[in-house]
């Protein structure tokens, strides 16, 4: 392309900008957070790791947090697969307009998503109000900063992307295999379990690993539905930098929710090699 | 795959609750954002424009959505100018190590955002940068460009690259051949690239509430509102937030697909 007389430099000038600012804005604030999980005021100690065991809340916000991301992936992928399929079975003109109902609510940013639950599960909402007007209970059932709160809004707001990653697996299918299963005497059941389902494998995993860390670190949904008692590492970060002013333990669980993370993606690499998180590689 | 009609009926009906619970929500906000009182009540009583009045005329609301514009449209075209550089020299160089960088690129998506929040705080404290107006954007320019890097790269992918050649064997400098062949080729891509930018730092409230200090966003004007009292004007907010990604994002999406015809 337009690179070649100068072709060694072009790429160069081209992707300096962009690196400046990642290495700057992006790397070295990893850099940072590591160095201060291990080098605090007192020199270098490894007591804000020790405070996983040591601590009793550090300990129990740690499983919450990843039991919800678990928990949080498999509704989704149970939800959403049947969801994906009946797209996939869609004729061309129609799922552009199913596709965009999926849709809708994506493109919403997270913090009016979750003001839209705490809307519906306060304590006048419109839950307590169909309740209450339904004669199942007197007083307002308390809805609002409970983990049913958390669990119902963030997967809400990660289903979509469940969905779209399976849809795109599925949509490419070839009918045909299902189909052959059949004619060759398995029953439905069957041709779905053996061969359908394993071709969606790739998806699964996409879909699985994509929902799982978006999950890992959310910060707006559980604070907003789940409130101080719920809190997730992400908050307990806020926590620490805005309330205890303990940066060194900030860092620590910045540190520990980040290897997490990579694992995961790490994880995803090594059993799904043909596919990339988001789209091509070049 | 083919399904009996049976399952199609049960696959249709399980679709419809999805979507009821996915999009429900959202729409209960909008005769919520009429109501004529002072707490959120369902179904409401009345019809009033109070709460968007409220929105338009009081000055802490009006001041944030302008800085909220300004921050955004600041960091579409930063992003825009870096992370179409970026991609053209990832598709179209030849050297070593371009999956690493496209990687790289892409890693700010990965990264939870509560953690760059956190160092960014750092850095920026130490820095004594923290409620600083071009370090905010800088740093929405960070997560921002991933969405240009993607968009920007697939289109490129697509573009047929003997036209390039051929501007430039009649003559044309490398600069003309990019603005009057590629650029027009790419052009929904740019758009839709420019518009994920911009929602990525409208809608960005996480990185903002740890380095931004005293300079109140939108989504941190919403944010402390939140945290405080359940005042119906957020809910008229909300309704025109919801319209305007609604508009905005699904513009971007049909441009994506128009740019990258072969991506999903």
């Amino acid at each position: 392309m337009a690179l070649r007389p100068n072709r060694r430099w072009a790429p160069v000038l081209l992707l300096a900008p962009a690196l400046l600012l990642l290495g700057v804005l992006f790397l070295y604030p990893l850099a940072e957070i590591m160095r201060l999980s291990l080098f605090g005021r007192a020199g270098f100690s490894t007591a804000a790791f020790e405070r996983f065991w040591t601590s009793p809340i550090l300990g129990i916000v740690f499983v919450r947090t990843f039991r919800l991301a678990v928990e949080v992936t498999a509704i989704c992928l149970l939800v959403g697969y049947p969801v994906a399929m009946f797209l996939a079975t869609l004729r061309r003109n129609w799922r552009t307009v199913f596709i965009v109902l999926v849709l809708l609510p994506f493109w919403t940013s997270v913090l009016v998503r979750s003001y839209t639950w705490m809307v519906l599960l306060g304590r006048e909402g419109l839950i307590n109000t169909a309740l209450q007007w339904a004669g199942l209970t007197d007083a307002p059932v308390r809805l609002l900063f409970t983990p049913f709160a958390v669990y119902l809004g963030m997967v809400q707001i990660l289903l979509p992307i469940m969905i779209l990653t399976l849809y795109g697996v599925m949509a490419e299918i070839d009918g045909g295999l299902s189909r052959a299963a059949r004619i060759l005497g398995a029953s439905p059941w069957r041709a779905f379990w053996h061969v359908y389902v394993p071709l969606t494998v790739p998806g699964i995993a996409t879909g699985c690993v994509l929902v799982f860390i978006l999950a890992l670190g959310f910060f707006i949904t559980p604070a907003l539905l789940g409130g101080p008692r719920l809190r997730m590492l992400a908050n307990l970060i806020d926590v620490e930098v805005h309330e205890t002013l303990n940066w060194t333990q900030a860092a620590a669980i910045a540190v520990v929710l980040l290897a997490v993370t990579l694992a995961a993606v790490g994880l995803f690499r090594l059993l799904v090699r043909e596919r990339t998180l988001y789209g091509t590689a070049p | 795959m083919s399904v009996s009609a049976r399952v199609r009926w049960l696959l249709a009906a399980w679709f419809g609750l999805v979507v009821i619970y996915l999009v429900f929500p959202l729409l209960m906000l909008v005769p919520i954002s009429f109501s004529p009182t002072q707490f959120l009540r369902f179904p409401p009583e009345g019809f009033s424009l109070r709460w968007y009045r409220t929105f338009f005329t009081e000055r802490s609301w009006v001041e944030a959505t302008w800085l909220s514009v300004q921050i955004g449209t600041a960091t579409t075209i930063l992003s825009l100018v870096l992370g179409t550089g970026a991609a053209l020299a990832i598709v179209r160089g030849e050297f070593p190590g371009r999956r690493l960088l496209y990687g790289l690129m892409i890693a700010p998506l990965i990264v939870p955002s509560v953690i760059l929040a956190l160092g960014l705080f750092l850095i920026l404290a130490r820095a004594k940068l923290l409620e600083n107006m071009a370090a905010l954007i800088a740093a929405h320019t960070a997560i921002a460009l991933p969405y240009v890097v993607l968009i920007v790269g697939a289109a490129l992918r697509n573009v047929d690259q003997t036209v390039e050649r051929a501007a430039r064997v009649m003559g044309a400098g490398p600069l003309s051949a990019f603005r009057h062949v590629t650029m027009p080729a790419i052009a929904p891509a740019l758009f839709a690239g420019g518009l994920f930018a911009f929602f990525a730092s409208f809608d960005e409230l996480v990185i903002t509430y740890f380095i931004s200090g005293a300079i109140e966003t939108l989504p941190l004007r919403i944010w402390n509102d939140l945290n405080l009292r359940l005042d119906p004007t957020v809910a008229a907010v909300a309704c025109l937030l919801i319209l305007v990604s609604v508009i905005g994002m699904g513009g971007a999406e049909m441009l994506r697909r128009r740019g990258a015809p072969a991506q999903e």
